[in-house]
């Protein structure tokens, strides 16, 4: 049972990062984009990738510096997640609203086939094992407890930065946009720079979780970063409430915990985890009629 | 259609344009929706540190000339030149970097951002905005972020901006987003401002304001104005020329009582 409450820290904080870096794109700059899962996973792969190499002359080639420590890998994650969200910000956000959505879907489909079919670079279905845990100067991160502590200073690092972000003058033209495009640019803003720099931001941060959760499972497949942790990623911010700093947290805290605790509940092993999406689905619904700047938010996403 | 900027124009607009000449200068701007044609050879220009009115009926190109001199909308053909500088084919954000201000008609501010930080967004200049600026000048940010504020709560009290300025800008009354739009210009520290119908909607305490506040940029802090209105005794109040556009063309201009006081123009304005 603690065990069990100390991966669900983990995950919290893996979620969190995810959570509050999607929220800058979406909370903040007011764009939808069913991608971030793609930029998690870019993450994940460049990350292990770099870390034990792809064991494949091709992926060998690819990773120059293929072996690296973990901080230098977990760099390597945010940094090709970062380019990654750069180069699809540089297509997609030449549209403009369900434009610009479905784009970013497409993205996400196009991720996932590649990783998915890639076999010679990431292994395709079959996955990738035996990724390392961190050890960062010298401190060997083993124990369930010690990951709990290392998420957690990770998250110190990575979330005061989007904090500062989100109270910046960037920040504010970002909402400036998020509220009204044209009145924004009257004022100088440009729309293309500012939310093709908050991508890359979120993208590289995804990276990072990315990099988290592959050192922390250590197996990555393709499943993981599908279409559908896209959506599970845009619901959680819809649910807890996007545009501040509170929003984020309590989706991510609700996704995570409410199935655990439905589990706890004593429905049917063979009934639970249909029920449990019904209520999510239901909760989605109930929110958007109620409350559609999600239950701690405070911009309501169109 | 790209608009057709012949070398000619250009370099005659470019060479005429001194500090003495004409701020803007608008040459046979031309503009189609479809088989309508919205604006059909304009040529107008708005004069430095003076306020310059375009007036004519509903539908005559008004609006539409505007959004062409500020990027919202690609002319078909003509220029337009600010300060020697032509504006063909710069985006909207481009144009206002260049010092060119707009109040839209039906104003535009960011409702979910309080009335503050609606300003506070103008007062900084475009460099502090981007995502480089704020990584590098994370030092000394609370200072330059008190004094922005100072300067906005200035611009708002020169317009007169109804407090609390910490509320949602959504919640404030009609007139009171139009003075707000103004905040946000002066904050903007442009050089020539367009404004859509700055006293529609407002009421007459707010419009005695608007026109104070328009004389002092003009007086005080050497803005240019062009604006568009229907209430054509602020016009004559205000303007020192005036633009009578009508089916998209120019129908009069010059000094603004004499454009307003010819029966001919009259008729078309008012009926009479």
């Amino acid at each position: 049972m603690e065990n069990y409450l100390l991966h669900l820290l983990v995950m919290l904080g893996i979620y969190s990062i995810l959570a509050y870096s999607l929220n800058l794109v979406t909370g903040y700059g007011g764009l939808i984009a069913f991608c971030h899962a793609a930029f998690y996973g870019i993450g994940a792969y460049a990350f292990t990738l770099a870390s034990i190499g792809g064991g494949h002359r091709l992926a060998d080639a690819v990773l120059v510096s293929a072996l690296m420590k973990f901080p230098g890998a977990l760099l390597v994650g945010g940094m090709v997640a970062a380019l990654a969200a750069g180069l699809i910000g540089l297509v997609s956000l030449r549209l403009r609203g369900d434009f610009f959505i479905f784009a970013t879907l497409g993205f996400q489909m196009i991720v996932f086939a590649v990783l998915y079919n890639w076999t010679e670079l990431a292994r395709g279905a079959f996955g990738i094992f035996g990724i390392p845990r961190p050890q960062v100067f010298g401190w060997q991160v083993r124990e369930l407890w010690e990951y709990v502590l290392f998420v957690a200073a990770v998250n110190a690092l990575v979330l005061p930065v989007l904090f500062l972000l989100y109270r910046s003058p960037f920040g504010l033209a970002l909402q400036a946009l998020r509220d009204n495009e044209r009145a924004a640019e009257s004022l100088g803003v440009s729309a293309q720079r500012h939310h093709l720099s908050a991508l890359v931001v979120a993208g590289g941060c995804a990276g990072f979780a990315g990099a988290l959760y592959a050192s922390y499972v250590t197996y990555i497949d393709p499943t993981s970063f599908g279409l559908n942790e896209s959506i599970f990623l845009v619901s959680l911010l819809l649910l807890g409430g996007s545009g501040n700093r509170v929003g984020p947290l309590v989706g991510a805290a609700m996704m995570l915990f409410l199935p655990e605790v439905l589990r706890f509940v004593g429905l049917p092993t063979t009934v639970a985890p249909n029920l449990r999406e019904i209520i999510y689905g239901l909760a989605l619904i109930v929110l958007m009629f109620v409350r559609p700047q999600g239950l701690a938010g405070s911009y309501a996403v169109r | 259609m790209e608009p057709a900027i012949s070398n000619t124009i250009s370099g005659h607009l470019c060479s005429s344009v001194v500090e003495s000449g004409p701020l803007l200068v608008i040459e046979s701007l031309s503009k189609r929706f479809g088989e309508v044609a919205v604006l059909r050879g304009v040529t107008a220009a708005v004069g430095r540190r003076e306020i310059t009115a375009f007036v004519g009926p509903n539908g005559a190109g008004k609006t539409t000339l505007f959004h062409a001199v500020s990027g919202d909308i690609r002319a078909d053909g003509g220029a337009v030149v600010m300060d020697g500088v032509s504006l063909e084919n710069k985006a909207p954000w481009q144009v206002a970097r260049m010092g060119l201000g707009k109040l839209f008609q039906d104003v535009r501010i960011f409702p979910n951002l309080s009335v503050l930080e609606n300003t506070l967004l103008a007062v900084y200049p475009a460099r502090e905005r981007s995502l480089a600026a704020t990584a590098m000048r994370a030092i000394g940010r609370a200072g330059r972020i008190r004094a922005a504020k100072e300067r906005a709560r200035e611009c708002l009290t020169m317009a007169g901006v109804e407090e609390p300025w910490d509320r949602p800008a959504g919640g404030l009354s009609f007139g009171n987003q139009k003075l707000l739009g103004l905040a946000r210009l002066v904050a903007g520290d442009f050089r020539l401002l367009l404004l859509d119908e700055p006293t529609s909607g407002v009421s007459p305490a707010m419009i005695d304001r608007i026109m104070r506040m328009l004389r002092s940029l003009v007086r005080d802090h050497g803005v240019s104005i062009a604006l568009i209105e229907h209430n054509f005794s602020f016009v004559r109040e205000v303007a020192e020329k005036t633009f009578l556009l009508r089916g998209g063309e120019i129908m009069d201009s010059g000094d603004t009582i004499k454009v307003m006081d010819k029966a001919e123009n009259r008729e078309v304005l008012i009926g009479l």
